[in-house]
């Protein structure tokens, strides 16, 4: 096996491989879906955060005990911890597409895929009630499996945590003195997000799969999501994402992400340039 | 030896000479150029501008999944993580900060050195904090060329230091025109 020597790693490209035999054999969960530089950071800390040792402790307690893979599903997405990440963002959001949904009394209904530790999610739900269109609104965060889920709408926070989201928040107000811990409350040993920001929050599971897939959308809010994927993969949900939205719909992913190459790209127009805000052609 | 990536991480202090480089480089230089300099998260924009004014190669902050390509500059964008990823092609991650870095030099320097092995060029220049240091003595482990500028000319010492202690033996200190003679003879 030709390892990838120096900080302790070793589980190269083929490690990758023998890896993936197994997850797809015992439990169809193909590894190749996601970008290989990612994917093997993401493995060298499972193995260093659940005391494994090596590659081939890994591979023996997925093989040995299939109430691993959960938590193994789990732990190799990553969580983006801050809120209002990229202002300017969220400012284009409010500003430009909330107007053109919000035309008549229809509910606006929005999927955030790939819900990491569910930041993404609080962040809309805090400018959509501030816009005062929360009560209209229906926000489906998916993740991979139901720890994942449980685990992005249990989310609780220290005090240092929030420290680049208060950043974030005065600049998306472009107000100084805007404080997001007034959406907080304390909760034992930290903070949580206010009850009612979850009320219009549904938690679900996505599999990735056709049958599985959410319908009538607005909007696919999809920032920083596909970098974690392999291209292959990418272009076959941009397409099951373009599928859910309604014509008209908008699409958002991360500003430095790229969909030019997925076969669906021309079903849309350029919405927001810098933003990477998409729209589905009504045509 | 034919390369097949430059990789230079730098801090503060780091800019002027990177601009000085970039202006002093041949047009027909062939080898892709990946710069990984510590800049402020929210400040997406003017940076890539400010190298591209005196550069005689085209700077780009590369998009996710871009191919790498020859006689180009890239600079890793604001508050992610550039990857080399083994399909020649960059990858980008908004994971957590690395030694309080994000992108973080260490990260890029070792993905660099696990795709092109042997055929990196590593670099790092002045700065205030200890990121790059592991990176580059990955370059070095897989037989890369590890250059470090020399840090009593460094505005700030700290990073290049910090690269010249933990890689043991570094192949070049160098002085910022040391470096720029360096490439323009590649």
């Amino acid at each position: 096996m030709k390892a990838f020597p120096g900080e302790g790693s070793s589980i190269g490209i083929l490690g990758l491989r023998k890896l993936n035999q197994i997850t797809t054999t015992l439990y169809d969960f193909d590894l190749r879906k996601f970008s290989t530089t990612s994917l093997l950071r993401r493995i060298e800390s499972i193995i260093q955060k659940n005391h494994l040792g090596n590659l081939d402790a890994l591979i023996h307690l997925l093989e040995t005990s299939s109430s691993f893979l959960p938590v193994f599903q789990k732990q190799l997405s990553f969580s983006c911890t801050e809120l209002f990440r990229d202002p300017a963002f969220w400012r284009s959001f409010r500003d430009d597409v909330l107007p053109v949904i919000n035309k008549n009394n229809s509910k606006i209904r929005i999927w955030l895929p790939g819900c990491s530790s569910g930041e993404e999610a609080l962040s809309a739900a805090i400018m959509f009630q501030e816009a005062g269109v929360y009560e209209k609104s229906l926000f489906f965060v998916t993740g991979i499996n139901e720890l994942s889920i449980r685990e992005a709408r249990n989310k609780s926070y220290q005090d240092k945590q929030l420290e680049v989201s208060e950043n974030n928040y005065k600049r998306f107000c472009n107000d100084e003195n805007a404080a997001i811990s007034r959406y907080l409350i304390r909760r034992d040993n930290g903070f949580v997000f206010k009850d009612n920001l979850y009320e219009n929050i549904k938690y679900e599971v996505f599999n990735g799969s056709e049958t599985n897939k959410i319908r009538g959308l607005h909007v696919v809010l999809c920032r920083n999501y596909f970098i974690y994927c392999a291209p292959e993969y990418q272009n076959y949900l941009f397409t099951l994402f373009t599928e859910s939205l309604l014509p008209g719909g908008f699409f958002a992913i991360g500003n430095k992400e790229n969909i030019s190459f997925c076969n669906d790209f021309d079903k849309y127009l350029v919405f927001h340039k810098n933003e990477k805000i998409f729209q589905k052609k009504t045509y | 030896m034919s390369y097949k990536l430059i990789i230079i991480g730098g801090s503060a202090g780091s800019f002027q000479i990177v601009n000085q480089m970039l202006s002093r480089l041949p047009q027909d230089f062939k080898i892709p150029i990946v710069l990984v300099l510590h800049r402020l998260k929210h400040v997406r924009h003017g940076f890539v501008e400010a190298l591209s004014q005196k550069s005689i190669l085209p700077v780009l902050e590369p998009e996710d999944k871009t191919s790498i390509k020859h006689g180009s500059v890239y600079l890793a964008p604001a508050n992610y993580h550039l990857f080399v990823e083994v399909n020649g092609r960059f990858a980008l991650s908004a994971e957590e900060p690395v030694n309080h870095s994000r992108p973080s030099i260490d990260l890029s320097f070792k993905t660099a050195a696990y795709c092109f092995r042997e055929k990196v060029i590593g670099i790092i220049l002045s700065g205030a904090n200890k990121d790059g240091a592991k990176g580059l003595e990955i370059i070095k482990k897989m037989g890369g060329v590890t250059i470090v500028q020399d840090p009593m000319e460094a505005q700030i010492p700290v990073m290049p230091k910090a690269a010249i202690d933990l890689t043991g033996r570094v192949d070049h200190i160098y002085s910022s025109s040391e470096i720029i003679n360096f490439l323009q003879k590649l």
